[in-house]
C-alpha cells in the first residue's frame, strides 16, 4: 500500500517535471544558416537534374521513346490508309450493283 | 510588421519579409521542434526544413489563422515526418546489425536533457521525454504542445485543427498512457 502511494507519486512528479520549462534559444546565426540551406537546396537540385539529363541511359530512354512514338504514328497511318481505301471500294461496287455511276446515267 | 503584412510580403516573394518572419519566429519553431525531436543538431534541420516549406508553400496560408498557428502545424507535421524517417532508418539499421554490416547503428539513443529545464528536475524530465516518445501522435503532440510550450487548450486545438474538448480528451488519454508507460519503467 506505502509503495503504491510512493509510485504514485512519483509519477506525478515525473509527469509534472515540464513545469516551469524554460524556452530555448534558436542556434545562432539561424538565418544565415538557412539561407545558405536554401541556395544550396536549389544548386543540388539542378545539379542532380543536370547529371540525370547527363547520362547515356537517360538519352537512350529518349530515344527509344522517341522511336516507339514513329512507330505508333507510321503504324496508325497505315491502318487509317488501308480503312480509306476499302471504303472507297465498297462504295464503288455499291454503285456500280445498283447502275448509279455517273458513266451509266450518260 | 503584423502576421497580414508578413504574409503579403511572403507571398510577392520579398526576401525582408521573409527574414523577419525567420528572425521573429524561430526560437517559437525551434522549441516546438526540439521537443518533439529532442536532438539539438536534428531539431536545427528540422526547423529549417519548416521554413523552407513555409516559403514554398505560402500560398496554401489563407490567413483565417493565425501566423504562428500555421507555423506550429508545420512543426508538429516536420517533425512526425522526421519520426518516421527515423523509424524506418532505426529498422534498417538493426536488419544491417543483424547482418553484422554496421555495428553502430546497433546502438541505443541516449537520455535527452531538455537545458531549460531546473537542476533538480532534470532526471524525471528526462525519464517523462522518454515516455512522451512512446505515445500515439496526437496524444504527444497536444502534451507537448501544452506542457512544454506553454500553449492553452484553444491554440493546441486550432493547432491540431480540432475542438478544445477533444484536445482535453486527448490530454486527458495522453497522461493515462504516460502513468502505464511509467509504472512500467519503474517495475
Amino acid at each position: 500500500m506505502e509503495q503504491d502511494k510512493d509510485m504514485t507519486e512519483k509519477i506525478e512528479s515525473i509527469l509534472n517535471s515540464l513545469d516551469g520549462i524554460k524556452l530555448v534559444d534558436a542556434p545562432a546565426f539561424f538565418y544565415t544558416r538557412l539561407s545558405a540551406g536554401m541556395e544550396n537546396n536549389t544548386t543540388h537540385k539542378q545539379a542532380v537534374c543536370i547529371r540525370c539529363i547527363s547520362k547515356p541511359a537517360f538519352a537512350i530512354a529518349i530515344l527509344l521513346v522517341f522511336a516507339a512514338a514513329n512507330g505508333l504514328a507510321i503504324n496508325h497511318l497505315i491502318k487509317q490508309n488501308k480503312t480509306e481505301t476499302s471504303s472507297t471500294a465498297s462504295i464503288q461496287n455499291f454503285t456500280e450493283e445498283y447502275g448509279l455511276s455517273t458513266a451509266s446515267v450518260y | 510588421m503584423n502576421d497580414h503584412q508578413l504574409a503579403q510580403g511572403l507571398l510577392k516573394g520579398d526576401e525582408a519579409a521573409f527574414k523577419t518572419l525567420v528572425e521573429t519566429y524561430q526560437h517559437m519553431v525551434f522549441n516546438a521542434v526540439f521537443n518533439m525531436v529532442q536532438d539539438y543538431h536534428e531539431s536545427e534541420d528540422v526547423a529549417q526544413e519548416v521554413f523552407i516549406q513555409v516559403y514554398q508553400s505560402v500560398q496554401s496560408f489563407r490567413g483565417d489563422s493565425k501566423l504562428s498557428t500555421w507555423l506550429y502545424r508545420i512543426a508538429i507535421t516536420k517533425s512526425f515526418e522526421w519520426q518516421r524517417k527515423r523509424k524506418a532508418k532505426k529498422r534498417i539499421g538493426l536488419v544491417k546489425s543483424w547482418l553484422g554490416l554496421d555495428h553502430e547503428a546497433a546502438k541505443t539513443k541516449t537520455d535527452f536533457e531538455h537545458p531549460g529545464i531546473s537542476l533538480e528536475k532534470k532526471e524525471n524530465a528526462a525519464v517523462l521525454y522518454k515516455a512522451i516518445d512512446k505515445l500515439p501522435g496526437t496524444q504527444k503532440a497536444a502534451f507537448i504542445l501544452i506542457k512544454a510550450d506553454g500553449l492553452s487548450y484553444e491554440e493546441t486545438a486550432a493547432i491540431l485543427e480540432t475542438t478544445a474538448a477533444a484536445v482535453e480528451s486527448l490530454m486527458h488519454r495522453a497522461k493515462q498512457n504516460l502513468r502505464k508507460i511509467l509504472k512500467e519503467h519503474y517495475r
